[in-house]
C-alpha cells in the first residue's frame, strides 16, 4: 500500500475476499465511489459487497472487473490522498460542487445498489466548523452514524453512502437533507436527491404445481404476477399448451404498479385423445422487454382406465352391421376382454364372429375396428404369458419367424431361466388348407448380462408353395461393452429340397446419440423354410451432430430362392441427413434407392429406383405443416420365356404439401400431392390426391360429445381416367346405458363388385361392461372424504372427493364419484393421497384411518385456511423506527409436528399464508435478506388455526438493532465488528 | 435389369444423376397385341415371401387402349393370423405380348408388380412389391368372369 492516509472519521469499513489494490491520485476530479451492483439478497449491512463497479460520471483508473467494496460513511476533509487495499476501501480528494447544484447531477441510483455519494459544506459555512445532521427522506437508508463535526478548511467534503429498496420507485427521489450548522450560527439544509433507476422484473408463481387428470378433465390452474420493479409496467402472460390441449384464460395483459399482485387462472382442457404421462403446461411473463418469469405446471395425465371401479377386466361387446352396398345387412358380433382378474394375473382376448361369413364386407367393417377372425385368449403373469386360438411367435431368423396359426403358446421369462413354446396348426387362408404343423421350444439361461438360447422347431404349412422346416439351434447375445451387444446363432435346418447350416450374426452399438447395427443371415431353404430370405445384410447406422444436425444411413441386400421364385434379389440404400433450423423446423435431405431382380414362372422381371427428397416440416403452437419435393427416375425390366428382354426408364416427380392444426377436439388436416411419370415405368403419368381430413374431432366441448372421422380425397389423373372422389365420414358418440354408437358411411368408386360407386354405411353398437371380479378378492378398499371438523372420521354430511389420486406403491387409482377407491391385491405399502391431486385449499390430514367396522380406509381431507402476518416496524425506547423494506423477510409458521410452512413478506411487510392446515402454529423468521437489522421482543407469536377458517392478520411488531461499530484503527477488536447483528439463519427472535 | 447405382455417388451426383434420369424418355416399350383383356376377372394369390398371407378378390380391367390397360384390383387379404383386410387399388399395365401382361396395383404410393401370362381368359404369375418396409412376393392367378 503506497500513499498516505488520513481517516477523518471512518464509521465502518468492510472487507473483500478478493484483493483490491489501487491507488487514486490527488487532486484528480472525483465525485463517487463505485457505486457496488449486488443484489439486495446478497448484501450484508456491514457493507461487504462483491461485485463489479457500477454507473461512474468520472473515470478512475482501476481494473473494471475486479471484486470491490464500499465505505459507507466518511466525512473527508481534504485535501486527503485515498488508496484502497484488500479489503479496506477510502476516498480519494472530493471536488467542490456548487451548493445550488446541491447532489443531483449524474447520481443515477440502481436501486439493487449502494451509491456513495459527496456533499460539499456551503460556502457561507466555510469558515467556521460545522456540525451535520444526515436526515434520511423516504425509504432511502443512509449507511453509517448521521451526525458529524467538521474543522475548518476550503474544501470540505462530507461523503456518504446511500441506498434504496429494490422496490423503490424510479425517477427522481430526495432520499437524505444534510443538514450544516456553523459553529458561529448559521444553518444551511442541502437535499440530496438521486434518479433512482426504473428496474423490470416480474415473478409468477402458481398456487399448486401439479396436478392429476384424466384425458377430458378440465384442470383449473391458479397463479400469480407479481410486479417485482420500481415502476408500474404492463406484463404479459402466456401459457404454452401441451399439443391438442386447449385453453382458456390466456394470454392475459396485466398493468400492475409495482410491488402490486394480480391473480388469475387458466383453465386447461386435456384432449380425450391424449397419452397418460407427465405434461408440463408453461407459463411465462414477459414485459417490453422481453421474458422476465416462467415456471411449469406439472400435470399428470392418468390412464381413464385408472378408476376405483376399473379394477377388474372389462368386457366390450357389440354388434356390428354392413347397411348397404348390395348386401344383406348380416350382424357381426365382437366381444374384447381386457384388465386384472387377480392382483398379478390379466386378461385380455379377441372374437369378433360373423353370423355369414359368405356376406362380410371386410373393408367396411375394418371402417368401425371389427377384423373378422383371428380369436384368442391370453393369459398374463408378470413372468409368463400364455394364449389359446390365434397365436405364435419369431423363434429366430433361422429357426423360424413368423410363425402363427392356431393353436397354443407360451412364455416364462425368469430371473436365471426363459423357455416358449408353441403348438398350432397353420390357419387355412383363401388358397390354402389348415394340415400342417406349427411346433417348437426354447429355452433360454440368462448369463453375466447376456443369455444363451437353444431352439428346435418342426415347422409345415402346405400352403404359400408348402413351407417346411425342422430346425435345431443354438444361439447368444452378449453385451462386451456398455452400449454394444454382440450376438449370433447356428441352426440345422432341414426343408423341403434340402438341409444346410444356418448362422446369423449380429453387432449393434446404441448410445443416446448414435445407432448402429450390422446384421448377416445366412438360412438355407430361405422363405420356402421359414426365413425372412436365404441370404441377407443389413447395416444401418444414425448419428445426432451436436444439437441440430443428425444423419442416418442404411443399406440392405437379399437373396432369396423358392417354388414361386427361382431368385430374387433384393437392395437398398438411403442416406438422409436431417437438419433442425430450430427446435420446430426441420429440414431434410433423403437419397434412397431400391431394385429387386425376380426370376418367376412367367418370366423374369425386375425394377430399380434413385429418388432424391428435400423436405421441411414445421410446427407453430397447434400447428404444424409439411413439405418435399421428390425427383427421380425409375427403370424397369422384363423377359419373357422365349422372348427378347425389355427395358424401360423414365423420371419421376413429385410435391407433396401437408398442414395441419391440433385442437383439443381434435386433429385437422389438408394434404395435396401430384405426381408426374415417365411413360412405360408402371407408374400413372400424372395423377394428383387433395385430401381433407378430421380426426377424432370433437363435435363439441363436453368430454362426451361425438367424435368425427372424415375424409374427402380427390383423385384426378388429368384427363387420362375419370376424377375419382372418395369420401367417408364417421362418428362416434356415446349414448345412455355406457353404449357406444359408430356411424360410418362411405363413397368409394375405387372399389369393385356389388358396392362399388355405392354409399356403404356400417353401424356398430358396443357396451364396455366392467366385471367387478376384483371384489371378491383381496383389496384395499377406502374412501377420500372432505374432513370439515378435522376428527379424521367421515361423518355426516362431510362430501366426497372426486377425482383424488391415491396411491399405495407404485400403483395409483382415481376416486370415483362417491369418493372411493379401491387397490386390487394385498400389500402392506401405505396408502395415501397424491396430495397434488387435490383443489387448492384441501390438504390430507396425517392420519389416515382404517375403519375395521366398516372395513375400510378413510382418509379425511382439510380445508385450509388464510393466515395472513403483517410485520410492523415500531419505535424502539429512543424512538427510532427501522428504515427498511421487509419485502425479503421469510416469515415461517411452524406446527406442533415441527413441519414448516413459509411465505414471503412483501415491501408492506404482508406475508400470507394462502392455504395452511388446521393445527397450532408459532411463527418464525428470516431476517437475513434485511439491509438494517431488526429483531422481535418477547415470546414467539403463536395461534391456531381451526378447519376452514381464516385467521384475522397477525400483526408482528419490529424494532431497530442497536448498532456497533467497527474501529479499522483497531482491527484486534473483531467482536465489534460482529457486533453488527445481522438476520441470523432461522430468525428466531 | 438397369441397376446403374451400385457405386457410392456423392450427394450432388445423386442429384445430378436423378435430374438427369427424370428427364429421361422411355427406352422401350411393349408389344402390341390384340388380346381384349377388358372385363372382371377373379384374383386369387399368395404371399410366400414373410409374413405370409393369402389374398383373394376381383381385378376389373376397364380401360384398354392398344397395349396399355387400366382397371381396379380390389382383394381381401388374410394374413398368417387368420385377419382379414381389404386392399384395393388402380391397376396399370401393358400387354407385353400376345400372351404376357406386366401391370401394377397399386395399394399405397409404391405399385405391386405383376408378371403373368394370359392364355384365354386364364391369367397367372407372380408379382413383387418393394417399399421400405422390405420386399414381398409371390404368385397370383385369375379367370376372367366377365366381359
Amino acid at each position: 500500500m503506497i500513499g498516505t492516509m488520513r481517516w477523518a472519521r471512518v464509521a465502518i469499513v468492510a472487507l473483500a475476499t478478493a484483493a483490491c489494490r489501487q491507488e487514486l491520485p490527488a487532486g484528480r476530479p472525483f465525485v463517487a465511489l463505485p457505486s457496488v451492483n449486488t443484489p439486495p439478497s446478497a448484501l450484508t449491512y456491514a457493507g461487504i459487497r462483491t461485485g463489479q463497479f457500477g454507473h461512474q460520471p468520472h473515470a478512475i483508473p482501476r481494473r473494471p472487473a475486479a471484486p470491490t467494496l464500499a465505505a459507507v460513511v466518511v466525512a473527508v476533509p481534504s485535501p486527503i490522498v485515498a488508496t484502497a487495499t484488500a479489503g479496506v476501501a477510502s476516498l480519494a480528494a472530493a471536488p467542490r460542487v456548487e451548493p445550488e447544484a446541491r447532489f443531483t447531477a449524474g447520481a443515477h441510483l440502481d436501486p439493487r445498489n449502494l451509491r456513495v455519494l459527496t456533499v460539499v459544506v456551503p460556502p457561507e459555512l466555510t469558515r467556521d466548523s460545522v456540525s451535520f445532521t444526515i436526515e434520511p427522506i423516504g425509504e432511502a437508508v443512509i449507511l453509517g452514524p448521521l451526525q458529524g463535526r467538521l474543522g475548518p478548511g476550503e474544501q470540505r467534503t462530507l461523503v456518504l453512502t446511500a441506498s434504496v429498496p429494490a422496490a423503490a420507485h424510479a425517477g427522481a427521489q430526495t432520499v437524505a437533507a444534510v443538514h450544516f450548522a456553523g459553529s458561529q450560527g448559521g444553518t444551511v439544509q442541502v437535499p440530496v436527491q438521486l434518479q433512482v433507476l426504473q428496474v423490470q422484473t416480474a415473478t409468477i408463481r402458481l398456487v399448486q404445481p401439479r396436478f392429476s387428470a384424466r384425458p377430458g378433465d378440465r384442470i383449473a390452474m391458479r397463479y400469480f404476477v407479481t410486479n417485482g420493479g420500481n415502476v408500474t409496467d404492463t406484463f404479459d402472460l402466456v401459457v404454452t399448451p401441451p399439443a391438442a390441449w386447449s385453453l382458456h384464460g390466456t394470454p392475459m395483459r396485466y398493468v400492475l404498479g409495482a410491488g402490486e399482485t394480480a391473480t388469475g387462472e387458466v383453465i386447461g382442457v386435456v384432449p380425450s385423445a391424449s397419452s397418460t404421462g407427465v405434461i408440463p403446461v408453461r407459463f411465462s411473463v414477459s414485459g417490453a422487454r422481453g421474458p422476465l418469469a416462467r415456471i411449469d405446471a406439472i400435470v399428470e395425465v392418468l390412464d381413464a382406465g385408472a378408476h376405483a371401479s376399473a379394477v377388474g377386466p372389462t368386457l366390450q361387446a357389440g354388434v356390428a352391421s354392413v347397411l348397404g352396398g348390395g348386401s344383406p345387412a348380416s350382424p357381426v358380433v365382437g366381444l374384447e376382454v381386457s384388465g386384472p382378474l387377480t392382483d398379478g394375473l390379466q386378461i385380455r382376448g379377441r372374437l369378433v364372429q360373423a353370423t355369414e361369413s359368405a356376406q362380410l364386407d371386410q373393408r367396411a367393417l375394418a371402417r368401425v375396428g371389427y377384423f373378422v377372425g383371428a380369436p384368442y385368449l391370453t393369459l398374463a403373469g408378470r413372468r409368463w404369458q400364455a394364449t389359446g386360438g390365434t397365436t405364435g411367435r419369431s423363434f429366430s431368423d433361422i429357426t423360424g419367424v413368423n410363425v402363427y396359426g392356431r393353436g397354443a403358446s407360451f412364455e416364462w421369462d425368469g430371473a436365471r431361466w426363459g423357455a416358449a413354446a408353441l403348438a398350432a396348426r397353420p390357419i387355412a387362408g383363401s388358397t390354402g388348407s389348415s394340415t400342417g404343423q406349427l411346433l417348437g421350444a426354447q429355452v433360454s439361461a440368462h448369463v453375466s448380462g447376456g443369455s444363451v438360447t437353444a431352439m428346435a422347431t418342426d415347422l409345415q404349412d402346405p400352403q404359400f408353395a408348402g413351407r417346411k422346416l425342422e430346425a435345431l439351434g443354438l444361439g447368444g447375445i452378449t453385451p462386451p461393452f456398455s452400449g454394444v451387444t454382440v450376438s449370433g446363432e447356428i441352426a440345422e435346418r432341414r426343408y423341403a429340397t434340402g438341409s444346410g447350416m444356418g448362422w446369423s450374426a449380429e453387432l449393434k452399438r446404441q448410445t443416446l446419440t448414435e445407432f448402429g447395427q450390422l446384421r448377416v443371415v445366412h438360412a438355407p431353404g430361405g422363405s420356402q423354410a421359414f426365413a425372412r430370405a436365404r441370404d441377407e445384410l443389413t447395416a444401418v447406422g444414425s448419428r445426432q451432430f451436436g444439437r441440430r444436425l443428425a444423419l442416418s444411413a442404411g443399406y440392405w441386400n437379399s437373396n432369396d430362392e423358392s417354388q414361386t421364385f427361382s431368385r430374387l434379389n433384393s437392395s437398398g440404400w438411403s442416406v438422409a441427413p436431417r437438419f433442425a433450423v430450430t427446435d420446430r423446423t426441420t429440414v431434410e435431405l433423403e437419397a434412397r434407392h431400391s431394385a429387386f431382380d425376380a426370376a418367376g414362372s412367367s418370366g423374369d422381371f425386375g425394377n430399380d429406383e434413385t429418388l432424391v427428397r428435400l423436405g421441411v416440416s414445421t410446427q407453430r403452437g397447434p400447428s404444424y405443416a409439411s413439405a418435399s419435393a421428390t425427383i427421380g427416375s425409375s427403370g424397369r425390366n422384363a423377359r419373357l420365356p422365349g422372348g427378347l428382354p425389355i427395358e424401360t426408364s423414365a423420371g419421376r416427380q413429385s410435391a407433396r404439401l401437408v398442414a395441419g392444426l391440433v385442437t383439443a377436439r381434435g386433429v385437422l388436416e389438408a394434404s395435396a400431392s401430384i405426381e408426374r411419370n415417365g411413360a412405360g415405368i408402371g407408374f400413372l403419368p400424372h395423377q394428383y390426391l387433395l385430401a381433407l381430413k378430421a380426426d377424432r374431432f370433437a363435435l363439441g366441448s363436453s368430454p362426451a360429445a361425438p367424435l368425427l372421422n372424415a375424409e374427402i380425397q380427390r383423385y384426378g389423373w388429368f384427363g387420362d381416367r375419370p376424377d375419382v372422389m372418395v369420401i367417408r365420414a364417421g362418428v362416434q358418440s356415446q349414448l345412455p346405458g355406457d353404449l357406444t354408437l359408430t356411424l360410418d358411411i362411405e363413397h368409394n368408386p375405387l372399389i369393385t363388385g356389388t358396392s362399388g360407386g355405392s354409399w356403404v354405411p356400417v353401424v356398430k353398437v358396443e357396451r364396455a361392461l366392467h366385471v367387478p371380479l376384483a371384489m371378491l378378492q383381496p383389496r384395499a378398499a377406502g374412501v377420500v372424504f372432505q374432513d370439515l371438523n378435522g376428527n379424521g372420521v367421515r361423518d355426516r354430511g362431510e362430501p366426497p372427493l372426486v377425482g383424488v389420486v391415491v396411491r399405495r406403491g407404485d400403483q395409483r387409482v382415481l376416486t370415483d364419484r362417491s369418493g372411493r377407491f379401491l387397490f386390487p391385491g394385498q400389500s402392506d405399502g401405505p396408502v395415501r393421497v397424491d396430495e397434488t391431486s387435490l383443489p387448492f385449499g384441501l390438504v390430507s390430514n396425517p392420519a389416515v384411518r382404517a375403519v375395521p367396522a366398516r372395513g375400510r380406509i378413510e382418509i379425511g381431507v382439510l380445508p385450509t385456511g388464510v393466515v395472513e402476518v403483517v410485520l410492523v416496524p415500531s419505535a424502539d425506547s429512543a424512538g427510532r423506527v427501522p428504515q427498511v423494506s421487509l419485502r425479503d423477510v421469510i416469515v415461517s409458521a411452524v406446527d406442533s409436528a415441527g413441519s414448516r410452512w413459509t411465505a414471503k413478506a412483501d415491501s408492506a411487510g404482508h406475508a400470507t399464508f394462502h392455504a395452511l392446515p388446521p393445527g397450532r402454529y408459532h411463527l418464525e423468521f428470516d431476517f437475513n435478506g434485511l439491509r438494517e437489522p431488526v429483531r422481535l421482543r418477547g415470546a414467539a407469536p403463536t395461534f391456531e388455526l381451526t378447519p376452514g377458517r381464516s385467521e384475522a392478520p397477525i400483526a408482528v411488531p419490529l424494532y431497530p438493532r442497536p448498532l456497533r461499530l467497527f474501529d479499522p484503527a483497531n482491527p484486534n477488536r473483531r467482536g465489534a465488528r460482529g457486533g453488527v447483528q445481522q438476520g441470523t439463519g432461522g430468525g428466531r427472535p | 435389369m438397369t441397376t446403374s447405382l451400385h457405386t457410392r455417388p456423392t450427394l450432388a451426383g445423386l442429384i445430378l444423376l436423378a435430374v438427369t434420369a427424370a428427364c429421361a424418355t422411355p427406352t422401350g416399350t411393349g408389344n402390341p397385341g390384340g388380346v381384349d383383356l377388358r372385363g372382371q376377372w377373379t384374383y386369387t394369390a399368395t404371399q410366400t415371401s414373410v409374413p405370409t398371407a393369402s389374398l383373394s378378390g376381383t381385378l376389373a380391367i376397364s380401360t384398354q387402349s392398344g397395349n396399355a390397360f387400366g382397371g381396379v384390383l380390389d382383394v381381401i387379404e388374410m394374413d398368417a393370423q387368420g385377419q382379414s383386410h381389404h386392399l384395393n387399388g388402380l391397376v396399370s399395365g401393358q400387354l407385353v405380348d400376345t400372351a404376357a401382361v406386366d401391370f401394377d396395383a397399386f395399394f399405397d404410393v409404391t405399385g405391386r408388380r405383376h408378371l403373368g401370362v394370359v392364355r384365354g381368359d386364364s391369367i397367372h404369375g407372380t408379382w413383387v412389391e418393394q417399399d421400405v418396409g422390405g420386399t414381398s412376393s409371390g404368385a397370383f392367378a385369375g379367370r376372367r368372369t366377365s366381359r
